[in-house]
């Protein structure tokens, strides 16, 4: 019983993780129509800033706030000066995000280096919880609790306040809510940088047991892009029963069947694509 | 079939041209391709030189990679070049770093120079990956024309280079893989020896002090899913069953898992210890999720070799790691005048400590300088330099060392224990083992009479 319980929050944790990656991937692809491979880079620049913050202020709160502003300052930039010239040119979009992807890689590399780092989780949280014969990391219930908090507010601003429903309105028809005097190339800035701030947010919260490691920013994308598959694009829904889905199966097919990792990842995405193409909650 | 290039290059347009034609179809030919038929005259006129051009470069690299192999007789002025293989980045980029700074640190000790020859080093960095390995020895082999080859931590490359090697006969000596049939066993080349250890040499005493000296008596292995961490803690699992101790458990973690909650969630509750090999940054996280998980403290684990407890991953491994036990070939606290001489000199270079890697490395350029030394600085005389190499017989910093009759080095084993000493983490040295080799004390057609280490995997806890 113990067992079950314990991989099942394992799983939950790993999933609300993936959530924090995914829902920002989910609602720029949704509104935008671009798949924007950078999202990879962001979560390992917030990881890397993340741990800079804390070796400098030894607080791991205070890089969960610096961190993602940093990223999604960059990613207002990226979008004003870069993504916003390729306007409704899907695919050069794709290209000059992957090619982001692969500066940043080196960027990363060249100023934190090749090494692997682990994030040193604040000390209030560095214990575990102990009830009956059942021990659980307390970092991972905090992690849980932050997906569940950022899912209910991103729950909330989608569904009810303006801005919310002219994102909404925005993903299922672009060129109607422009036709009603809505700025959209405004909209779409602010979503990507919500993007951003989410994905960079996932590498400090991620960063204590995924770490900040050259090519995580690569493996977190692909991640990210399963999680976005199997529960629809442009969804929020989606993305969080997605990360569930993915983080669960995941878990319990290491803990069960550890020789088919790859395979109990990406068997399920192939499943909901042969039989819902959409995803599970999928909009467009 | 070889197409003759004339032939080729007169070809070559039509081929082009239809399969853009292909593409962009017929509408538009007129306009997107000049040189047919009705275009411009000076632009057809470009296009045979250009494609002539091209085929004559071909040719010319063609020509290069197979002149490459074939070995330079070089004058005494030439520098002696050494090919430095790690990975710098990924998951064991702070073990690279060693072998990249021990081999640095030996080359300036001599002023870069070795029996009145200057030494150059060529570093490169194989990114843990097999097929890069392969591709970057290529490279120091056949662009920069290196004399020996050392570095490589990945078992699987070092396989894979073992061949390559011996083909192009250029001597390799590995500081890092742990393999041991594959590698130095079965088909033993001339050509390819080992300053670090076998899998069946490290873990062999570790198994029988955890039996012996820490009384225990059930163990899970766990071991990250690559050939030579999977030989390493079969290695100790075998000892460990010879010395009356049973192997309940083999668990396998996938090199670069990040979350090895659901391994942990497996882990029997009723062992009496936890033999692991975790390399790097995977070893980093397993080590700080057994914490989280509660079980510090309550299952001894012990570091089949260097994995968690070398010392370039003790900063982030550290507190977590306290109370592990480990058994290596070298470790930076063992007490001796080469030793505190080694660790001072790297320490004022560097900053930091020497691991296991910095060592076997720095003695690998130690022994390359002891038989340029024994052959007056001939190193293109292989059949010459390959012996005075095997008879190796040096003070190193872990102590006297030599190769055995299959290159492999005979070393000591030390088996430490990570305490706390003031404010800092260190491996305290418990116990030495003399004098280990490869064939653990019988010989090599006996030894290999056995089942393969990595054969052995699978086979315990049923």
């Amino acid at each position: 019983m113990a067992f079950w319980i314990v991989q099942s929050l394992n799983g939950i944790s790993f999933g609300m993780l993936l959530f924090l990656l995914a829902a920002g991937l989910s609602l720029v692809f949704g509104l935008m129509r671009i798949v924007n491979l950078t999202h990879g880079s962001f979560y390992l620049l917030g990881a890397y800033i993340g741990l800079t913050v804390i070796e400098r202020t030894g607080s791991f709160l205070v890089a969960m706030v610096v961190a993602p502003l940093c990223v999604t300052l960059l990613a207002l930039l990226i979008h004003r000066f870069l993504l916003r010239r390729f306007h409704h040119m899907e695919l050069a979009q794709v290209l000059l995000t992957f090619g982001l992807l692969f500066i940043f890689a080196d960027l990363t590399l060249w100023k934190w280096g090749g090494s692997s780092y682990v994030l040193p989780k604040p000390a209030f949280l560095a214990t575990s919880l102990t009830i009956g014969s059942i021990v659980f990391p307390a970092y991972r219930l905090f992690v849980i609790a932050t997906g569940v908090v950022i899912a209910l507010l991103l729950w909330l601003v989608l569904e009810r306040t303006t801005l919310g429903s002219m994102v909404r309105a925005g993903v299922d028809d672009e060129e109607m809510v422009r036709g009603l005097g809505i700025n959209t190339p405004r909209l779409f800035t602010a979503v990507f940088a919500l993007g951003a701030f989410l994905a960079a947010l996932s590498g400090v919260i991620g960063g204590p047991f995924v770490g900040a490691y050259p090519g995580a920013d690569f493996e977190v994308l692909l991640l990210a892009l399963v999680v976005v598959i199997v529960g629809g694009l442009g969804s929020i829904r989606g993305a969080f029963v997605g990360s569930l889905v993915v983080g669960l199966i995941d878990t319990f097919g290491r803990a069960l069947v550890p020789e088919l990792a790859m395979f109990t990842i990406f068997a399920p995405m192939a499943i909901i694509l042969a039989l819902r193409p959409r995803g599970l909650f999928g909009r467009i | 079939m070889v197409r003759p290039p004339q032939g080729g290059a007169a070809r070559l347009p039509l081929v082009l041209d239809r399969s853009l034609r292909k593409a962009y179809g017929r509408g538009r030919e007129a306009r997107t391709f000049p040189w047919r038929k009705g275009g411009p005259v000076h632009q057809r006129r470009h296009f045979l030189p250009l494609t002539v051009g091209v085929f004559t470069l071909l040719i010319a690299v063609t020509v290069g990679i197979i002149r490459a192999p074939i070995a330079s007789v070089a004058d005494a002025k030439t520098p002696i070049k050494i090919g430095v293989l790690a990975p710098l980045t990924g998951p064991l980029a702070a073990l690279a770093r060693d072998i990249v700074d021990g081999a640095r640190l030996y080359v300036d000790e001599v002023k870069g120079e070795m029996a009145g020859r200057k030494v150059e080093l060529t570093v490169e960095d194989y990114e843990f990956k097999t097929a890069v390995a392969l591709t970057k020895t290529k490279k120091l082999v056949e662009r920069d024309r290196v004399h020996v080859v050392v570095g490589v931590i990945l078992s699987a490359a070092a396989i894979a280079m073992k061949d390559y090697l011996h083909a192009q006969q250029v001597p390799f000596i590995v500081s890092g893989a742990a393999v041991a049939e594959p590698l130095m066993m079965e088909k033993p080349s001339p050509y390819v020896f080992r300053t670090t250890f076998a899998a069946s040499q490290v873990p062999t005493p570790l198994a029988k002090f955890t039996y012996d000296k820490l009384k225990a008596r059930t163990a899970t292995v766990i071991a990250g899913d690559t050939v030579g961490t999977i030989e390493l803690v079969m290695g100790f699992a075998r000892a460990f069953e010879e010395a009356g101790g049973k192997v309940v458990q083999e668990i396998y973690t996938p090199i670069g898992t990040t979350d090895f909650g659901p391994f942990i969630g497996r882990l029997r509750r009723d062992v009496d210890v936890v033999a692991v090999l975790v390399p790097g940054a995977d070893g980093i996280r397993f080590i700080n999720q057994y914490e989280e998980f509660g079980l510090k403290g309550k299952i001894q684990v012990v570091d089949t070799a260097p994995g968690i407890t070398d010392i370039s991953l003790l900063p982030s491994s550290g507190p977590a790691a306290l109370g592990m036990y480990a058994s290596q070939p070298y470790v930076y606290t063992i007490d001796n005048p080469q030793n505190r001489k080694f660790v001072q000199a790297f320490h004022t270079k560097y900053g930091r400590d020497p691991g296991g890697p910095a060592e076997a490395t720095y003695v690998a350029l130690a022994a390359i300088h002891q038989a340029l030394t024994a052959t007056g600085g001939n190193i293109e005389d292989k059949a010459k330099f390959l012996e005075a190499l095997r008879h190796m017989d040096l003070e190193a910093p872990r102590g006297h060392i030599r190769f055995d009759k299959y290159q492999n080095v005979i070393t000591d084993v030390i088996i430490t224990r990570i305490d706390k000493v003031g404010d800092q983490i260190v491996p305290v040295v418990v116990e030495t083992i003399p004098g280990v080799e490869q064939f653990l004390g019988i010989t090599p057609e006996e030894y290999l009479k056995r089942p393969r280490l990595v054969a052995l995997k699978g086979t315990f806890g049923k």
